[in-house]
């Protein structure tokens, strides 16, 4: 996310790039592993397996959330540049406010909107965060970058 | 905060990137700094201090102190 702002990256840096887009990218893998379970395309689902298996399938795409959280304190912490700094910390301040925006909106119509469509997805939404997360903060990160060009 | 920077800069014939690689920080941080739109921190403007061998507030003026009263 930083190559975005900075072309000539640190390897601290090219480190925290590669961990975030790995965190990116195994969310949305264990996240369909998960929906594939749940809909039992993996040829077992809830009630055949044990249900601590079970369990731990469901919280799969967590995992990398929370080596996320680990991940970031530790980046910010060891970065030198506090400019970069700020700039990485306004990006994951942006990345957490959209997911939230969009859980409230869709919480409110939840009432409101029974169509089974609609409801799906909205059950999905809170599934997708950290993903959207990601997103949002690599969007912001690398339109901050531009602006100090 | 207003600044002299690009100045002191100018009278070296360094680049950003030149200041920026003799910081230890990236030439966005330069950047921002230069044309006012980021304050450094103490540490920082220390640094920028040491490296063109001049007080503080010679390079960094309070422009609110310049506000008439």
């Amino acid at each position: 996310m930083l190559y975005l702002c900075r072309k000539q990256l640190s390897p601290l840096q090219r480190r925290f790039h590669a961990l975030y887009l790995i965190t990116l990218f195994a969310t949305a893998i264990l996240f369909l592993l998960q929906i594939s379970f749940a809909e039992g395309h993996l040829g077992f689902r809830h009630g055949h397996v044990a249900k601590p298996f079970g369990y731990l399938l469901d919280m799969l795409p967590a995992v990398p959330f929370l080596g996320m959280m680990f991940m970031v304190p530790h980046y910010l912490k060891q970065e030198k540049d506090e400019f970069v700094r700020m700039l990485v910390m306004r990006a994951l301040l942006l990345g957490f406010a959209v997911p939230m925006v969009i859980d409230t909106v869709a919480g409110f119509l939840w009432k409101f909107w029974p169509p089974d469509a609609i409801l799906s997805l909205i059950k999905i939404m809170p599934m997708l965060n950290i993903d959207l997360l990601c997103m949002t903060a690599l969007i912001a990160l690398s339109l901050e970058g531009r602006r100090y060009q | 905060m207003k600044n002299r920077l690009r100045v002191l800069r100018a009278e070296r014939n360094w680049s950003q990137a030149d200041l920026a690689e003799r910081l230890e920080v990236s030439r966005q941080s330069v950047n921002a700094v230069e044309t006012g739109k980021f304050d450094p921190s103490l540490p920082l403007a220390f640094r920028i201090a040491r490296l063109f061998e001049a007080p503080i507030e010679s390079i960094f003026q309070d422009s609110e102190a310049e506000k008439p009263q």
